[in-house]
């Protein structure tokens, strides 16, 4: 596998830190942790990056050791554990860096979306800061890293790759373990062995792991949130398979409607709609087309179908050391794709009584289209 | 659903007492821990979505959540109002989370009052209060849900013997199945679809496998390879309807060296005197000291710096077994038994057991070993 140079990460952001007159950039989230750090921080840390480029990692002291043999190319900092608290570590290295009285960009909040990412700062740690420095000028401060994450690399494509081939096989794992009878939770299990043995060392936090509903759970109105659950798996009735592996600190996010016996009407055409959206979608997905215009034109086609009122206007998010990353792919979207942006195209279509389909597909945006990381159609699979 | 709803109003009616005790008017619960514990719903990261439950010192209670949550969370809460925020849908206008709380607190008069907030709030969502209502006070009321939540009721009990039992399962799984040539991650797959087949709903944070020569304290899965002279540490956080787990143990492959089994016998022997220790009455510093003294007394002073458990429930919680703590140790507690001794520059070792206290003296309520598990 091609290396990462972590340094020329910092290095970039540090630039973009100069050019948007930020003194610091302060990360919490689990995006930049991952992405700056180059290790895994399940646990509260911050990684402080300054405009000169220097850098430092302040995190939890019982996990300290691991995470230095695992990112030697930046320091870490304890905090706790007879070490002085958070964010007065934090306050402390920056100003030991000089900056304490400048600009300093923190991660306060995501534009673009009306969920919230991981890690973010949380309220009293922002009040805490702004006591003991009391000069600084503390300000949202996504924007510079969040746009340096937007076009991934070659590196970071070999990463997503892998992350997809472990869902592609817990896909199939999870496929084989559905039949009338067994639990979702059974199916869930199935899943995470099959993308453990592919190398997955977590299934990522933002929805709490692998996700999978059978039958009236899978058509909650506009619901967006199927947990595993001890439910009987029943016949004739969808089940939505949504699994979040991570490889290397990349994500797949690959969430697939199955349908285990025979559709109603209903829910044939429900299956025509869901698979007709995803189609246009990944058609339409070339580098210079606009976001909001890709989804107008999806919104469309559930229209067509009469289920306006049921289909979801979000398409999807940016994939990479976290999904809750640009470009959101809704109507409101300023974002134009690019050749290398990484998304977890979207298609969600939820009827009560009915059932549900959900799309969550890692795709890449190539010089002229798209193309898929995951090998598993992107279709209702049957049983 | 009728018990479920008698079990909720008694932990509403102990939340208003403490209420009353710190002088706060409404809280405002939107930690994840706090949602599982009073509105009894599973929710994703509470950082991702706003959802919130909202309990005033008197009258019906609410709970906002995403408008593509509600029917879902109708299906799991004993609550019956339930408020929604959406973007705008076709057919539906934008409704905003922040709206919804201002009008709860314009409803009830409480622009003055005192609200109760937690932790976990985002700057932006603090300033909107902050700003929204300049004439009320902000208070933090982590400690005041602690209090609450750190005292289990029977049917809170009943959830953390099943979650401890789920999570042993994962720990025999790996036991079992743990071999010279497969990877950490492989290990890892055996004790989560073990503990899901035994109806596991997911993992609170990461199970942890490391496996080397030495032990570290903390060590994720990876695609490191088991060998035959590796000493393995799995760490297992099933979670049962809403309830965690949380327990770890250290597996010899080898034969572990003198030095190494007169570490992990000196732990052994200060977790039994701590379990000992753990009545109704005692101070959770007290706790630390006893397993701390044992371990000087064999020749370890100095090894066990770090805090030593703590409680468990819909969250991580108080007591923390750690000098500066003196929570009072009380009956129908849930104490994670975190021993671990990290002599400098030499192996460390690390178990977890969890523990009911009850009028008699602590209940081990998760069957895992205590000491160093010679495969």
């Amino acid at each position: 596998m091609e290396a990462i140079n972590y340094r020329t990460r910092i290095e970039k952001l540090a630039k973009a830190l100069r050019e948007a007159g930020l003194e610091a950039y302060v990360g919490t989230r689990l995006a930049s942790l991952h992405y700056l750090v180059g290790a895994f921080i399940p646990w509260r840390g911050a990684v402080v990056i300054t405009a000169k480029g220097e850098a430092e990692l302040i995190y939890w002291a019982m996990d300290s050791e691991r995470v230095r043999s695992e990112a030697p190319h930046v320091p870490v900092i304890e905090w706790g554990a007879g070490k002085p608290p958070f964010i007065e570590s934090v306050a402390r290295e920056l100003r030991e860096k000089g900056v304490a009285t400048g600009r300093i960009g923190l991660d306060l909040s995501i534009a673009g979306t009306g969920q919230e990412a991981p890690g973010l700062l949380y309220a009293h740690e922002f009040i805490d800061l702004k006591k003991l420095l009391p000069s600084a000028r503390l300000e949202n401060g996504t924007g510079p890293i969040d746009a340096l994450m937007l076009v991934k690399t070659p590196e970071e494509v070999e990463r997503l790759r892998l992350a997809a081939k472990a869902a592609d096989a817990g896909f199939q794992a999870g496929l084989a373990a559905v039949k009338p009878g067994v639990t979702e939770n059974h199916v869930a299990g199935a899943i995470e062995q099959a993308t453990r043995d592919e190398g997955s060392t977590w299934a990522w936090s933002v929805t709490g792991g692998t996700e999978v509903g059978s039958g009236e759970r899978t058509g909650y109105f506009r619901g967006v949130t199927q947990q595993a659950t001890e439910k009987k798996i029943g016949n004739n009735e969808f089940l939505i398979l949504d699994l979040h592996p991570m490889v290397e600190l990349y994500l797949a996010d690959l969430g697939l409607p199955v349908f285990l016996g025979t559709p109603s009407d209903e829910q044939k055409r429900m299956i025509d709609c869901w698979e007709e959206t995803v189609a246009g979608l990944l058609s339409s997905l070339k580098p210079g087309r606009a976001v909001a215009d890709i989804c107008s034109q999806a919104v469309k086609v559930f229209a067509k179908y009469g289920f306006q009122n049921f289909g979801l206007p979000m398409f999807g998010h940016g994939l990479g050391t976290c999904a809750r990353l640009r470009p959101f792919m809704n109507t409101k979207s300023e974002d134009i794709l690019v050749a290398g942006m990484v998304l977890a195209l979207g298609t969600h279509l939820y009827v009560p009584g009915a059932g549900g389909l959900r799309l969550e597909y890692p795709t890449l945006i190539t010089e002229s289209s798209a193309v898929a990381l995951c090998l598993t159609p992107p279709k209702v699979h049957y049983i | 659903m009728n018990e479920m709803k008698s079990i909720m109003e008694a932990r509403i009616a102990n939340l208003r007492s403490k209420m009353a005790t710190y002088k706060v008017d409404v809280l405002f619960c939107t930690s994840l821990r706090s949602l599982s514990y009073v509105a009894d719903i599973y929710q994703s990261l509470t950082w991702y979505v706003k959802t919130a439950v909202l309990v005033p010192a008197s009258g019906d209670l609410f709970l906002s959540v995403p408008l593509s949550d509600k029917a879902r969370v109708e299906k799991e809460t004993w609550l019956k109002d339930i408020r929604t925020w959406n973007p705008e849908f076709t057919g539906i206008a934008e409704r905003k989370f922040e709206d919804i709380i201002t009008e709860f607190v314009r409803e009830n008069r409480l622009e003055k009052g005192t609200l109760g907030i937690e932790g976990n709030l985002s700057w932006p969502l603090q300033k909107f209060l902050a700003d929204s209502f300049p004439q009320a006070r902000l208070f933090t009321i982590d400690d005041l849900m602690e209090e609450c939540m750190m005292i289990k009721d029977d049917h809170e009990i009943g959830l953390m013997r099943k979650a401890a039992s789920v999570c042993v399962v994962g720990y025999e799984a790996a036991r079992d199945n743990v071999n010279p040539g497969m990877t950490e991650n492989e290990l890892a797959g055996y004790m989560e679809i073990a503990m899901r087949r035994a109806g596991c709903t997911g993992y609170w944070v990461p199970n942890q496998v490391g496996t080397g020569e030495t032990v570290l304290l903390d060590h994720y899965p990876s695609d490191t390879v088991i060998r035959e002279n590796h000493y393995v540490k799995v760490g297992v956080h099933g979670t049962y309807r809403l309830y965690h787990g949380d327990i770890c143990n250290v597996m010899a492959l080898r034969k572990a060296d003198p030095d190494y089994i007169r570490l992990c016998s000196a732990c052994e022997e200060a977790s039994k005197r701590t379990i000992d220790a753990m009545r109704p009455g005692v101070l959770s510093c007290d706790l630390f000291a006893v397993f701390y003294n044992t371990m000087a007394e064999k020749g370890y002073a100095g090894a066990c710096n770090w805090y030593l458990g703590h409680g468990l429930g819909t969250g991580h919680q108080k007591p923390l077994i750690s000098p500066h703590d003196r929570t009072e140790i009380k009956e129908k507690m849930i104490i994670i038994l975190n021993a671990l001794a990290q002599p400098e520059g030499k192996n460390g070792f690390i178990n977890e057991v969890m523990l009911l206290i009850t009028a008699d003296g602590p209940e081990l309520i998760s069957c895992n070993p205590l000491g160093l598990v010679q495969l």
